[in-house]
């Protein structure tokens, strides 16, 4: 098996819960709880879960956008965690992000020339000749029109945005881009071209990526390999087809289920879940979905289940598998 | 369907919408015709900035001056385009509601529950603040509030979106509407709690009988909710049919390009996008609207605008390809 490009062990990001006039901290918000997984060169690694489940702040944290609370991040054979400020500005460089929002991810007050060339320039790269070069060629690989760099990000619609942001990144030639919700914001007729120019550019390119989003179809669609997150922790991990033909997390099973199927006479069995999703400031004990748990037992209350290889490739944590209880797969 | 005038609740003819700028008035919504029979859940689909939610504020009265309706709607018969300010008050809380896109900003931040589900009851009910409460309760547990006592004395913000939408339901269903128009109201949520959301419209209306406009780009939503469908691109309807027609038989272009463009569950291939994008408001082709994006636009599309008409019973198509004039290659 190849080398992972990216390992990220144990990593935890806690926000703190200011209150009062002091601003003491009254608790934490466990936006990442004790995530590990690992993404291989050229993959899609997607990251499925619902509003506030920590799927941004796990995309960033691992960045060191937002500094971990603890755990660590390798980059090949380098320790993200242990590099000071400097070195990982330069390591930026191979590591790079698109947002979800296309419009607030782009300074209006600039061309959209001198937004793809700051990059380069503040990583020291190329001539300024061979920049604009640069703009000009990721502008056309990305679909746009080269003269787009003497316009304003106003004059461009959201899919063109996107666009943009998506050649901003690539100026830099990295090999790992996080895209957070890189699509949520478009109409589908002009989402399904981003999800192709994604495709083409990392065939083109030998990009790895991970994949944040809360469209089950489209995560499917684009990733060989999904995670699914649930209250700061990971439910389940495998490959995309094995996740959606077999889940084996109840939480899994109950998403999936719900996703709307465009053709009226497919059939639908529906896990409807009760109650909301908890606070991530006060997550349930043991296991974080026992509260809304169909399969819940005493056990999931008390302990947290462990992070488990329950086959080849797919991950799971759940009470319901290994030695805990006996035969007990849910169908 | 055509629909007999007596089982029509809702029926919009030729419905147009302009809005005053700079450069004169521009047509957001143009010829919209659709009809609702008692107790029909229809969806209404298209891309963001087709006339969608447009079209359901005309319904409720709710435009702004700005604006300039033309056409009729008329509501079991009776034509509401031309009545007062107060008559459309009256037949806003009595006959139709909506729920509205954006639920925190439709719910007042600093006003308890209980309060904002009570304002309409006031205005319609006459019952005393005994009754009242009772009645808000009522409501509250009906749309699968638990404890609603407690969240009576809450505000908008400690709710969860899901809590809040079933707030704004609740709302809507106070005065037991004869047709219920809801704007993407799941669009905001997750997964699981949209399936809890439509789960509870689905069952609010099996017990009152009322009609169901439901709005929102998200074909597998119609599919779930909707017996049939209206397809609007750049302000114009271009299909109307049975949803099972839609997934099956979808006619337009535009439709089945949305179509084509969806990623499928049950198998990963490409994508078919359609290409380019929706042309805005003031720079609309003289033809047909999506001529500019369709693979198969004739010389007659660029220059004539298609009508809606037949192809089957019951099915509706604006373009060409189905109509005298244009030629079939
Ligand atoms: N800077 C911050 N300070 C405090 N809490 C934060 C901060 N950023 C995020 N959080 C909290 O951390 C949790 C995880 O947030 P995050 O944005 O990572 O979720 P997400 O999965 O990306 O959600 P969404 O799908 O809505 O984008 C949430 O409860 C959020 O409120
Ligand atoms: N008050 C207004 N003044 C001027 N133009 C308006 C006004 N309200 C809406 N429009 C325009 O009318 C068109 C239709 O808008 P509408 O809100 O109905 O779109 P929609 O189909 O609901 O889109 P979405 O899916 O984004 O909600 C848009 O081009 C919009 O910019
Ligand atoms: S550990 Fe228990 S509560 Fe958690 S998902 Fe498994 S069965 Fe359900
Ligand atoms: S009328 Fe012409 S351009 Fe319009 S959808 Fe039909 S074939 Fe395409
Ligand atoms: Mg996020
Ligand atoms: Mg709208």
């Amino acid at each position: 098996m190849t080398e992972a490009l990216l390992r990220v062990s144990n990593l935890k990001k806690y926000f703190p819960i200011k209150r009062g006039v002091l601003r003491r901290t009254v608790g934490h918000v466990r936006a990442v709880d004790d995530v590990s997984f690992e993404v291989f060169p050229g993959e899609t690694l997607g990251i499925v879960g619902e509003s506030g489940c920590g799927k941004s702040t796990t995309g960033r944290t691992l960045l060191r956008l937002l500094e971990p609370t603890s755990g660590e991040v390798w980059f090949k054979d380098k320790n993200l965690s242990q590099l000071n400020k400097s070195e990982m500005r330069a390591m930026r460089q191979h590591l790079q992000i698109v947002f979800q929002d296309p419009y607030s991810s782009l300074n209006p007050r600039y061309k959209v020339g001198t937004i793809l060339s700051r990059p380069m320039e503040v990583h020291g790269l190329y001539t300024p000749k061979q920049r604009i070069q640069r703009v000009e060629m990721m502008l056309e690989r990305c679909g746009l029109n080269p003269s787009a760099k003497d316009r304003y990000p106003h004059q461009f619609s959201g899919g063109q945005r996107q666009r943009i942001g998506i050649a901003r990144a690539l100026t830099l030639n990295p090999s790992v881009l996080v895209l957070d919700e890189p699509v949520s914001a478009l109409d589908v007729s002009v989402q399904s071209q981003i999800i192709n120019l994604l495709e083409d550019l990392q065939e083109e390119f030998k990009l790895t990526y991970l994949f944040i989003a809360h469209d089950l179809s489209v995560v499917h669609h684009i990733s060989d390999r999904v995670a699914v997150m649930y209250l700061g922790q990971l439910a389940e991990l495998a490959t995309s087809d094995a996740l959606f033909s077999d889940p084996l997390h109840p939480y899994t099973q109950a998403l999936l289920s719900a996703i709307p199927h465009p053709d009226p006479r497919a059939k639908r069995e529906r896990i409807l879940l009760s109650g909301d999703l908890p606070s991530p400031a006060n997550p349930p004990t043991g296991c974080p979905f026992h509260t809304r748990c169909a399969h819940a037992m005493d056990i999931c209350r008390k302990q947290k289940p462990v992070w488990r290889e329950e086959r080849p490739g797919h991950f799971v944590a759940c009470h319901l598998y290994g030695s805990a209880v006996e035969g007990g797969i849910p169908r | 369907m055509t629909l007999q005038a007596t089982d029509t609740l809702l029926n919009i003819s030729n419905l147009s919408i302009s809005f005053k700028s700079d450069d004169g008035w521009i047509r957001a919504v143009q010829d919209v015709n659709l009809q609702m029979a008692p107790g029909e859940t229809v969806g209404l689909v298209g891309e963001s900035g087709c006339g969608k939610s447009v079209t359901s504020l005309a319904i409720m009265g709710l435009l702004p001056r700005t604006a300039r309706v033309e056409g009729e709607i008329s509501l079991q018969g009776r034509n509401l385009t031309t009545l007062t300010d107060k008559e459309l008050r009256r037949v806003r809380g009595n006959d139709v509601s909506m729920i509205f896109q954006e639920p925190m900003t439709s719910l007042n931040p600093i006003l308890r529950i209980g309060d904002q589900i009570a304002e309409p009851l006031r205005m319609h009910a006459h019952l005393t603040s005994r009754q009242m409460s009772e009645r808000v309760k009522e409501l509250l547990a009906q749309v699968g509030i638990p404890n609603p006592a407690r969240v009576m004395q809450e505000y908008p913000h400690q709710l969860s979106g899901g809590m809040r939408q079933r707030v704004m339901i609740a709302m809507a269903m106070a005065c037991k509407p004869k047709l219920l128009i809801a704007d993407e109201p799941t669009t905001a949520l997750d997964v699981t709690v949209q399936a809890q959301i439509l789960d509870l419209l689905r069952k609010l209306q099996e017990e009152s009988g009322m009609s169901l406009l439901l709005i929102t780009h998200d074909l597998g939503v119609v599919a779930e909710m909707c017996s049939r469908v209206t397809v609007m691109y750049a302000g114009k309807v271009v299909e109307e049919c049975p949803v099972d027609d839609l997934y099956y038989e979808p006619e337009h272009p535009y439709t089945q390009g949305l179509l084509g463009s969806l990623p499928d569950l049950d198998k990963r291939e490409r994508l078919r996008p359609i290409p380019g994008q929706v042309p805005p408001l003031w720079a609309m082709p003289p033809g047909c609207r999506f001529a500019p994006r369709c693979s198969r636009a004739m010389d007659i599309c660029h220059s004539t605008e298609p009508q809606l008409l037949d192809v089957e019973p019951n099915h509706r198509v604006s373009c060409w390809l189905h109509q005298k004039g244009g030629t079939v290659s």
